[in-house]
């Protein structure tokens, strides 16, 4: 019985304990608000407000407060609007909406934790510092506005939807854009950790200092095409979806759109990138890098890029198997990569390009690539462009004269169509085992290939077949296991100039016979020749190691 | 008798998805669809596109207020037109005022006349004004990008109907002009 009876204590104690320690939350009218502010300048809630009030007339309440107005856990279901004359401090709680289209707000602003319907400042003037930290912004539009201190807006989630009960009427259906187009910043901008959950805009903004966007992250696009970074942009670590840094297409013959200008250093280490990312047309005046930066998108876009210094994509990836890494001569003047991880992506740009720029971009990014040290990728640009030159000739020869067309044809036939430029062995190694199998194949049916005793005084001219009537005393015919090893040395002679020199093609009945074979075997020995050079021109054209030890 | 111990009357997640089918079909039949005879205009071609349509349809859905209508229909312009490289060389937002005044004029002189006009007819003559208003100043928009702005632009005049597009003066009042009574400013 007792025991029951403490049960059902605790059961009672547990019933009660929230009511008991729950804080109840205020309703107040606007009247209540002017009258709390002027008392003692702060709200402390939880309060909630359902009416409308005017930040500017309840600044005059707050009169020389020192600490200006502050909202602690306050819930504005209504509108806030006008323009507050001392720093407004917003803690935590809710506003529905903030108008402040065209006003000028001549003090500082901070905001923390709070979740915001619709903050609408379009064309607005901000003199005093402002502070939005680790908000919730659903709709947001600072199009023009000017920030004459600093602006942060660090960890804010904009886009973030919104709580039904946000507001007195209807919270915001739809985020839409995060709207900062032709925004002016004069002072640092820190968008760290911003979470833009919705598109974002920065369009023709100006920051005139530095550009913090570390650890921002966009996932559906950001915009900032005419945008103007006067300091640092910084984006290390960031994660963009459809990063627009310049147009997606531009019009035939449009030249009057506002070029993206990086003034200083424009740092997207370690970002990654999703979607189309287009830098087109930007200007680099300062380093570009995008070292470790991410793409997994199919279209990266860097034409018509103007850069002082480099721009650095080395060890930056692209993961999408059919990514296309857009440049032209102007980009490739100044890209550093690792080919082995873009050149793919960067030749299966080329067909996007006008025909008339492919061979300039190519011809751009193999000098650059071999400026860099990268010889083989140069070569194997140089390559391209060269492919691409003859692609676009009318005819053959074009204007060259007969001679300089036939050397011109015989180096592409002999050198620059069989190596890729002096990049590529596979073609000259593939031939010369091809090669040396047809020659070991020849040899090994029995009594082909003979061994002749002795040092030949011919210093083992394999090229030279032997005669019933020419061979040697002592010359003997190999069988079973010998002769298969007889013919392939006899073929590494040939091909390789390598091995025995005891080894001779025994010639057909016939004086024809005789003469063919010896033909046969002369120009098989002499396109060993030519196969080895080519090999040998090849590694001393490419071979990294070489440069170093030439001098 | 076993069917009838595995009936089960409708629960709450059934009634809050019926509830919620109905609301998005009544804005759905709500929504005037565009009207147009399409031998007399080229922009009744646009219209008439499926891209249109259900760009038009998603942007009147999600819109409800006159003011972020404004903003997004800016916004929009400002895409349209820099995505494609289109821009001046400066102050592009005033350049968007500037065709949306315009727009909104050629719409008017085409919805606000003496006669009454169908509620059919107002997506067509706020698509028409946007598009010429557009290309008058070389911006050519896509059948998506007009069919949500016009959705947009007429979401917001759900309140009062699109005949209060004819009591703006200039195409950031229809933030006042269209505006629920209580939300007045």
């Amino acid at each position: 019985m007792r025991i029951q009876f403490r049960v059902t204590l605790i059961f009672a104690l547990c019933a009660l304990a929230p009511s008991a320690f729950a804080i109840d939350t205020r309703v107040l009218s606007a009247a209540d608000v002017v009258a709390e502010i002027a008392a003692t300048g702060r709200i402390e809630g939880p309060a909630t407000v359902e009416d409308d009030l005017d930040l500017g007339r309840l600044s005059e309440a707050a009169g020389k407060s020192p600490g200006g107005m502050v909202f602690n856990d306050v819930r504005f279901r209504g509108r806030l609007t006008g323009a507050p004359s001392v720093h407004l401090r917003i803690q935590g709680g809710s506003v529905c909406r903030i108008e402040a289209d065209g006003l000028a707000w001549p003090q500082a602003v901070d905001i923390r934790g709070a979740t915001i319907g619709a903050a609408r400042f379009r064309s607005a003037r901000m003199r005093g510092a402002w502070s939005c930290f680790e908000c919730a912004l659903c709709r947001t539009n600072f199009e023009e506005v000017q920030f004459a201190d600093e602006a942060s807006f660090t960890g804010t989630r904009f886009g973030a939807a919104t709580d039904p009960d946000l507001c007195r009427e209807s919270a915001p259906a739809a985020c839409g854009t995060a709207n900062f187009a032709e925004a002016s910043f004069a002072a640092t901008a820190r968008f760290d950790r911003a979470a833009f959950q919705s598109r974002a805009s920065f369009d023709g903004a100006e920051f005139r200092d530095a550009a913090r966007f570390a650890r921002a992250s966009a996932t559906q696009g950001m915009s900032a095409i005419g945008t103007r970074f006067r300091r640092d942009a910084e984006y290390r670590d960031c994660v963009l979806t459809d990063a627009y840094f310049g147009p997606d297409t531009r019009a035939s013959g449009q030249t009057t759109f506002e070029a993206t200008e990086f003034t200083a250093r424009a740092d997207f280490r370690g970002c990654r990138f999703a979607g189309t990312t287009h830098f087109d047309a930007a200007v680099f005046a300062g380093d570009a890098l995008f070292t470790r930066a991410r793409f997994t998108g199919p279209d990266l876009s860097f034409l018509g890029v103007l850069a002082a210094h480099a721009i650095d994509l080395r060890a930056a990836g692209l993961s999408d198997p059919t990514a296309r890494l857009a440049l032209d001569a102007t980009a490739a003047d100044a890209i550093r990569l690792d080919w082995d991880s873009a050149g793919d992506a960067i030749l299966r740009a080329l067909p996007g390009l006008p025909a008339e720029q492919r061979v300039s971009t190519l011809d751009a990014l193999s000098r650059t690539l071999d400026s860099q040290g990268e010889t083989r990728a140069g070569l194997r640009v140089a390559f391209a462009a060269k492919q691409a030159r003859r692609d676009q000739q009318a005819s053959i020869c074009g204007d060259d004269s007969v001679a300089g067309c036939a050397a011109g044809e015989a180096e592409w036939w002999l050198w620059t169509w069989p190596t890729r430029n002096g990049s590529d062995l596979a073609w000259p190694l593939a031939a010369l085992g091809l090669l040396w199998g047809m020659a070991a194949l020849v040899g090994l049916p029995r009594g082909r290939v003979l061994a002749v005793p002795g040092e030949p005084a011919d210093g083992g001219a394999a090229y030279r077949c032997v005669t019933a009537g020419s061979m040697p005393d002592g010359t003997w015919c190999p069988t079973g296991l010998q002769r298969a090893e007889m013919a392939i040395g006899f073929a590494t002679r040939l091909v390789f100039k390598l091995g025995p020199t005891q080894l001779r093609m025994a010639a057909p009945t016939g004086g024809t016979g005789v003469a063919a074979t010896n033909l046969a075997l002369r120009l098989a020995w002499v396109l060993g020749w030519a196969l080895l050079g080519l090999v040998a021109a090849v590694i001393a054209a490419a071979f990294p190691g070489l440069r170093a030890i030439l001098p | 008798m076993h069917d009838q111990r595995n009936r089960r009357t409708a629960g709450p997640i059934e009634w809050t998805a019926t509830v919620l089918w109905l609301a998005t079909a009544s804005v759905a039949w709500a929504q005037p669809s565009p009207a147009c005879d399409p031998a007399s205009e080229p922009i009744c071609r646009t219209v008439a596109q499926p891209e249109f349509l259900s760009a038009y349809r998603a942007a009147y859905a999600q819109t409800t207020d006159p003011a972020d209508a404004v903003d997004d229909v800016r916004d929009n312009f400002r895409r349209a037109m820099l995505g494609a490289g289109q821009a001046g060389p400066a102050a592009v937002g005033r350049q968007i005022d500037a065709i949306l005044d315009d727009a909104l004029v050629r719409t008017q002189q085409h919805m606000c006349g003496g006669a009454a006009t169908s509620a059919g007819q107002s997506p067509t003559a706020l698509a028409a004004g946007l598009a010429m208003a557009a290309e008058a100043r070389g911006t050519r928009l896509g059948a998506t990008t007009l069919g949500a702005m016009t959705g947009t632009a007429l979401g917001a005049t759900r309140a009062r109907g699109a005949a209060c597009l004819c009591a703006a003066h200039n195409f950031s009042a229809i933030r006042d002009a269209c505006a629920s009574s209580s939300a007045s400013r």
